[in-house]
Formats: C-alpha cells, structure tokens, sequence
C-alpha cells in the first residue's frame, strides 16, 4: 500500500536540508569532539541543540548545563508527539516508540500533512525519518571527513532549504480562514519572544496559537 | 554528556506517543502554530532571509508544488546572497 518510493520521495527535500545542515555540523564539531560528533548525530538527531552544544563546549560549560538546555531546546517534541499520536492508537508500542525516536521538526510537519491526506501509516512515518535521519548522520561524517572542501557560505544558501519547506508546509496546512489567524498570532509571538532561551518560544508560541484558536472553536460552536 | 542529551531528547518524543490522549478542537491548531513560530522566528534573523521568504510564501501560495517552492526558495536565497 505504502511504498519506499513515496516515503524516500517526500524525505529527498529534507534529506537535502540535513545533508547541508550536518555537514556545517561536521565541520564544526570537528576540532571540538572530533568523532564523537557522529555519535552525537546518531543518538541526538536534534540540529538545534546539538550546534548550542558546540557553543556551549567552546565555553567550557559543565555537561549537566548542556543535558538542561538540550532538554528545554528539545521540549517542543512534546507537542509534536502529542499530536501525532493521535495517529497512533492502533499501533503496537515497538512501532510506535521507533517512529517517536525520529519525530524532528521536519519529520512531523512532513508525516502530518500526509496523515491528514490520509496518506500515511506507521510504517510510511518511520521510513520517511529512517531516510532523514541516515542522510543527518551521514552528513556529520562528511562535515567531519571532507568538510575542509566545502565551502560555508554553499551550506548556508542550502540550509535554506528547510526554510522554504517550512514556508510551503505552513501555507499547505492552512485548511479555513481561521488557520490563517492563528498562523500570524503564532509567528508574531515567536518573533516578540525570541530573545528567550532557544525552542521556549517555538512552544509558548503554539500553546497561545492553540489557545486562540480554541476559544474561536469554542465561540463558533455556540 | 552525549548520552544525557540523547536520554533527554528521546523522552520528550516518546513519552506522548505512549499515551495517546483523544484528539480535541484545540490541539488542531498544532501543526499550523509550530510551523507558522518555526517560519517567522527563522526568517526575522535576517532582511535577505524575510524578502527571500516573502517571495517564497508566494510560489508556495500560488503554485502548491512543494518540489517547485523549494527549489525556488534556494534560488532566490542564492541570488540575494549573490547580489546584495
């Protein structure tokens, strides 16, 4: 039904992203933990976090400090898990904790709007994250590796790539008018929060998002 | 350290998966609030970043190929990078 051509289809954009996104990694990391970098990849897989580890490393900050920041840069994954599960409660918990350990920012917007299209099962989910996450552990080895020939200023224009995926998959998801409101108060918020710590105002962003939203929906069933 | 940061990712995603709560009105409004705070707090980091945007909303708006706004995206981020 599902097959590994559509779920390898969906995840080439992303893949694209974090092949340039990890290479930068790579190149980074690489004077700072060396190999470990990959490992870090591999058991991580959060971009994010992972480059404010390397910032944190530069300054000598204790490993317990770098534990907490990664934990809060990474705690949007609960609103992400909480809505996908939706799509999960006929599915046994190996499936459902493999597909878990590959939700990205990324993965979710694209496993979402397929879900919504009735396009997707668990299986479509965990493959299209298998996909991404091979192409961001990879990418951390090339940085490593080969990163002296690659030129930084090539991987900014191509990280650009998941800004522009972002951009259409919020535009994709606007389904009534409504969406469209909820969508400026979320982005305006972000922005007027953006000088707290990292990914906080990714999620009071969506909870205020949620909230007005919630009020329209309660408003309207009146 | 490394090992701590994986611990700490992981649960966040596993956690709400185990226990899936019933679906409600409110949390329809997950999706579009994530991608639309993930969007505007990349783009305000730079002016290049908010036209190339803008421009990109539009093919995206317009075109509803998600292959084509992406690869116009990279294009016209190239081409104001190359430029300005």
């Amino acid at each position: 039904m599902v097959k590994n051509m559509k779920a390898l289809r969906d995840a080439l954009p992303v893949m694209f992203g974090y092949i340039s996104v990890s290479i930068a990694f790579g190149i980074i990391a690489k004077d700072l933990i060396g190999l470990n970098a990959v490992l870090m990849s591999a058991l991580v897989f959060a971009g994010a976090s992972q480059f404010i580890a390397l910032q944190m490393l530069m300054n000598k900050a204790n490993w317990y400090l770098i534990v907490l920041t990664t934990f809060f840069v990474n705690l949007r994954h609960i609103l992400m898990s909480t809505y996908l599960s939706r799509f999960y409660s006929n599915v046994s918990v190996v499936k459902r904790s493999l597909v878990s350990f590959g939700i990205t920012d990324e993965t979710f917007a694209i496993a979402v709007k397929r879900f919504r299209e009735g396009k997707a099962n668990w299986l479509y989910n965990l493959k299209l994250n298998a996909f991404c996450y091979i192409s961001w552990v990879s990418g951390t080895l090339i940085g490593l590796l080969f990163g002296y020939l690659i030129p930084l200023s090539l991987v900014d224009v191509f990280s650009f790539c998941l800004v522009a995926l972002f951009i259409f998959i919020a535009t994709a998801s606007v389904e009534k008018r409504f969406d469209v409101v909820v969508a400026v108060v979320a982005g305006i918020v972000a922005i007027l929060l953006g000088s707290l710590p990292k990914g906080w105002n990714i999620i009071l962003a969506c909870l205020v998002g949620c909230l007005v939203g919630g009020v329209y929906e309660w408003r309207s069933q009146r | 350290m490394i090992f701590g940061m994986a611990v700490v990712t992981f649960l966040p995603r596993l956690l709400p998966m185990l226990k899936p709560i019933k679906p409600n009105l409110i949390m329809r409004y997950i999706p579009i609030s994530i991608f639309s705070a993930i969007v505007f707090s990349e783009l305000v980091t730079s002016d290049l970043k908010v036209l190339a945007g803008i421009l990109t909303f539009l093919v995206a708006w317009r075109s509803k190929n998600m292959l084509l706004t992406i690869g116009f995206g990279i294009a016209v981020f190239y081409v104001l990078k190359s430029v300005v």
